[in-house]
């Protein structure tokens, strides 16, 4: 009579297989599709956002001429540059920018095997300022004013990502004990070079000039707002070439979340593998807060959303964060750009105010979780 | 905002020559109350947050604060012409703007007198004001001349200008407005041995033994009474003591422009009456 | 076969292993035994080359160790630790798909995932397959991890290759009677039926008796005693090591120890 009855049992379990899979697998490619569709809408809204009012027409010409279609349509110089050098290389400096914190978080958070571990609230970024201020000050006492400008585009992301990864190193080796990462430790670390970071700044503001020291909250909150075709020649370098890399780590990141020793009982070079990781995402941090400041909490946010829609693992994880971190932070930048038109907000204050309640949730939800088990 | 720029669109669009004055964006306390003195205020179309002074220049838009600014909030007004201090940045920004081909000029941002003469006539030359220029440099001058002629033969008293930042007190040196007013008041800067501010203890500030204490005030209203502004440094030996302190309004008297004659007789008057008043 | 030649291991001066040698076979249940500090640890982690030896060396089918490829080495041995510290959202599932990373280049395939599946049901866990982990108990999880070792094992070998091991790190710890049976039991099924080689390091003397094929009873670092369970774990040797009053019972044609603390003994001679 009952038709399931009837079917062989291998058959039935193919298909309670069938009926009853994991949510999150199936809804990992809609889910990669929304952010693939949801990123290029975002793109285009911040091309064609800001203080300055200009048509679709307008924005399409500039843009067709410029890459050598050629247009109808007319423009001042002034909308053209408004366009061509600070609209398209903003929206392209936050596509890099969101995507290298989305994904160099994932990566620090499977590293240190903790999802709070943001590279703003452990010290990381902090430590990316003060490699970047040590170079900026050094520089500019030693170097005369015309090198400096082109020196400062390459040396100071290059000493950033240097200062990043030796406090990522220095994080790591204080938080381990037996093999794991103690949260306590970790954030405690974090405060002491975050207050670290906050001195080195201090002294910066001591030997500043009065013109330097109004540019000072740069550091501390970050703006796309140096945006320039110049600019995005290092960002490429120095966040896409290690961006590019990071995914082969993919499963090796998966394998570290089991702890170190089942890691390397699973055929994972630990060692090896931590060192590239570390080196990779610390140099990604370093670069941006070299570029813009210390912008916080995307890195947090991103793999935070990525994991409870689709889970932890890290072959979906990176790039899914990558792409929601990169639209995160271009919708950020819209606002950045427009809530207070024509004047503009430190792009950290919004990415704080979205970021601290989804920490602050994060770490709730671990209490819990812990009281439990 | 977004009114100044479609009325213009439209009519670039339908060909008729745009016969407007300028439109001025002004970046700096100094420069905007230069150009309004100048007679040319209602052609400014937007103003920094540094700008306070006059009172019509707060009602326009701002783009932000004179050495935080975005471009594109600058552009976004459609300016013909961005008059700037040297204060502007971040350096990003002003390549930003000095690449999308609206004249950018930069002037200085005078501490003295001579840096003010020389600021309000190259405003003057960019706006094809010369002669305006040179009446309100001469006002200034008889003010300052003023101020030199009532100092006359008094003994010169030693000051000392603190700027709050954060709760630490910072002391003017030389390269400051603070210095320079001081100076066209006829009084000496006891910190000259450094530029810019910096932070300095209280006991530095008792071995300089100054006549006048200077402590700035935001004009906020915040600052209830010399002694309290002082107190709030944490100096508070200095608050038990006898110097003179007073509260000086940073845009009246650190603003280089057309108010700082009045400002340099009015400060020498606060500085030498506290010298007499003291010597008696 | 996994042997050990004369392997010594110094912490702070003193010799935590001192000169053992062990050799186990595949197709049998090892057992370590030994009282707290006697070594037991220590020694398997030089089986899973978490730590080398100070002197000695260890073999894996004739080859030193410590010159087998990190990656080879995980597809001819599993380890399961004593505890593991996972803490991410991962489902059942992916936990145990974990244990096929050796074997991959790329995504799971449809093998994969039906060796995951068989793991999981030899566990008797199939039924928290789509469950996430952090969400299960102490005893779930450890069956879990028994099942992701269970997946690394499983591998296309020729009838030449030699066996693969699985080394299990006090693996009943955390589970309660029932399942520390099935486990246990699961694990000589391994040994005997497909050939495996097994070796799990043991506090339970009873344990042992009842599953072990061979026993390795280690005493201040030193191997006390090496044979089958009943050579091994004689009265006077339990006595010896364990310094306590013991006597090896039958019950039903299966041996168990009964101890007699030395506070006992004690009172009694009073």
């Amino acid at each position: 009579m009952n038709i399931s009855q009837s079917l062989p049992r291998s058959m039935k379990a193919a298909a309670a297989r069938e009926a009853n899979p994991d949510p999150r697998a199936r809804r990992r490619p809609a889910f990669l599709i929304l952010l693939a569709v949801i990123l290029p809408t975002a793109g285009f809204l911040a091309l064609m956002t800001g203080p300055m009012d200009l048509s679709f027409a307008k924005v399409a010409g500039i843009l067709s001429n410029r890459i050598g279609i050629g247009s109808a349509s007319e423009f001042s110089m002034a909308e053209e540059v408004v366009v061509w050098n600070l609209r398209l290389t903003r929206v392209l400096l936050a596509l890099l920018v969101g995507a290298g914190l989305a994904m160099a978080g994932a990566c620090m958070q499977g590293v240190f095997r903790n999802p709070l571990a943001d590279p703003g609230i452990i010290g990381v970024s902090s430590g990316g300022a003060m490699g970047a201020i040590f170079m900026i000050v050094l520089g500019s006492r030693l170097m005369p004013e015309a090198a400096f400008e082109g020196f400062r585009l390459y040396a100071v992301p290059v000493a950033a990502m240097l200062g990043a990864v030796a406090i990522t190193w220095l994080i790591y080796r204080l938080s381990i004990s037996r093999g794991q990462v103690d949260l306590v430790s970790m954030l405690l670390v974090g405060i002491a070079i975050n207050s670290l970071g906050g001195a080195f700044i201090g002294l910066l503001t001591f030997m500043a000039t009065d013109e330097e020291l109004r540019t000072m909250t740069f550091w501390g909150l970050g703006s796309l707002g140096r945006a320039n075709w110049e600019l995005l020649l290092p960002g490429l370098a120095f966040i896409l070439v290690p961006l590019f890399f990071l995914p082969r780590y993919a499963r090796s990141l998966n394998a570290l979340l089991l702890g170190e020793k089942d890691a390397a009982h699973l055929g994972i070079d630990v060692r090896r593998t931590k060192r590239h990781l570390i080196v990779l995402s610390a140099s990604i941090v370093g670069a941006t807060v070299a570029l813009c400041g210390a912008i916080g909490f995307i890195a947090l946010v991103a793999p935070h959303i990525v994991r409870t829609a689709i889970g932890p693992d890290h072959r979906f994880l990176l790039p899914a964060s990558g792409m929601l971190g990169a639209g995160l932070l271009l919708t950020a930048d819209i606002g950045a750009r427009t809530i207070v038109a024509p004047a503009e907000l430190p792009i950290g204050i919004l990415t704080a105010l979205i970021g601290t309640p989804v920490f602050l949730f994060l770490l709730l939800q671990r209490r819990r979780f812990q009281s439990i088990s | 905002m977004k009114f100044h720029v479609v009325p213009c669109l439209w009519v670039l669009f339908i060909g008729i020559p745009c016969q407007a004055a300028e439109r001025l964006v002004t970046l700096g306390g100094p420069v905007t109350e230069i150009i309004f003195a100048l007679g040319a205020g209602d052609e400014v179309v937007a103003v920094d947050q540094s700008s306070l002074y006059p009172e019509t220049a707060t009602q326009l838009p701002q783009v932000g604060y004179v050495g935080a600014l975005g471009a594109e909030g600058v552009l976004s007004l459609n300016p013909t012409l961005i008059l700037a201090s040297t204060r502007i940045g971040p350096p990003a920004v002003v390549k930003q703007l000095s690449q999308s081909g609206i004249p950018l000029r930069v002037v200085e941002n005078p501490n003295s007198a001579e840096s003010l003469r020389e600021t309000i006539e190259a405003l003057g030359s960019y706006l094809n004001r010369t002669e305006a220029a040179q009446s309100l440099w001469q006002r200034i001058d008889e003010d300052l001349h003023k101020t030199r002629e009532a100092i006359d033969g008094r003994e010169t008293p030693g000051v000392v200008f603190l700027l709050g930042n954060n709760g630490i007190p910072m002391a003017a040196g030389t390269d400051t407005q603070a210095n320079g007013i001081v100076h066209l008041a006829g009084g000496r800067n006891l910190f000259s041995g450094y530029s810019s501010y910096k932070p300095v203890s209280e006991e530095a500030l008792i071995q300089a033994q100054p006549d006048v204490i200077l402590i700035a005030s935001h004009g906020t209203g915040l600052e209830r009474d010399p002694q309290t502004a002082l107190r709030d440094l944490g100096l508070t030996q200095l608050a038990r003591n006898a110097t003179r302190i007073h509260l000086i309004d940073m845009g009246e008297y650190l603003s280089f422009g057309p108010r700082t004659g009045e400002a340099a007789y009015k400060l020498a008057q606060i500085l030498h009456d506290a010298k007499a008043s003291s010597s008696e | 076969m996994f042997a050990t030649d004369h392997i010594s291991v110094f912490r702070g001066g003193k010799a935590i292993l001192d000169r053992v040698s062990i050799q186990l076979a595949p197709g049998e249940l090892s057992v370590i035994l030994g009282p707290n500090g006697a070594g037991k640890s220590t020694l398997l982690q030089a089986l899973t080359r978490t730590l080398t030896p100070d002197q000695g060396e260890v073999f894996l089918d004739g080859t030193p160790l410590r010159e087998l490829p990190i990656e080879e080495l995980a597809r001819r041995r599993a380890v399961l630790a004593q505890e593991s510290f996972l803490q991410f959202d991962f489902s059942v599932e992916e936990v145990v798909l974990l244990g096929r990373i050796p074997h991959l280049s790329g995504w799971e395939s449809d093998r994969d995932r039906d060796i995951c599946s068989q793991a999981l049901r030899s566990v008797e866990m199939d039924a928290f397959r789509h469950r996430r982990y952090p969400s299960l108990s102490g005893g779930e999880k450890q069956r879990v991890h028994l099942a992701r070792v269970l997946a690394q094992l499983e591998d296309q070998r020729e009838a030449a290759d030699p066996a693969p091991w699985l080394l299990l790190d006090e693996p009943t710890s955390a589970l309660d009677l029932r399942h520390q049976h099935s486990v246990l039991g699961q694990a000589r099924k391994l040994a005997k039926v497909r050939g495996f080689g097994v070796c799990a390091v043991l506090h339970d003397i009873n344990l042992a008796l009842h599953y072990a094929d061979h026993v390795v009873l280690m005493d201040q670092g030193r191997v006390a005693a090496q044979g089958t369970a009943s050579e091994t774990l004689t009265a006077e040797r339990i006595s010896e090591v364990y310094q306590v009053q013991a006597q090896v019972l039958c019950a039903s044609n299966c041996p168990f120890v009964q101890i007699q603390s030395h506070h006992e003994k004690h009172a009694l001679n009073v």
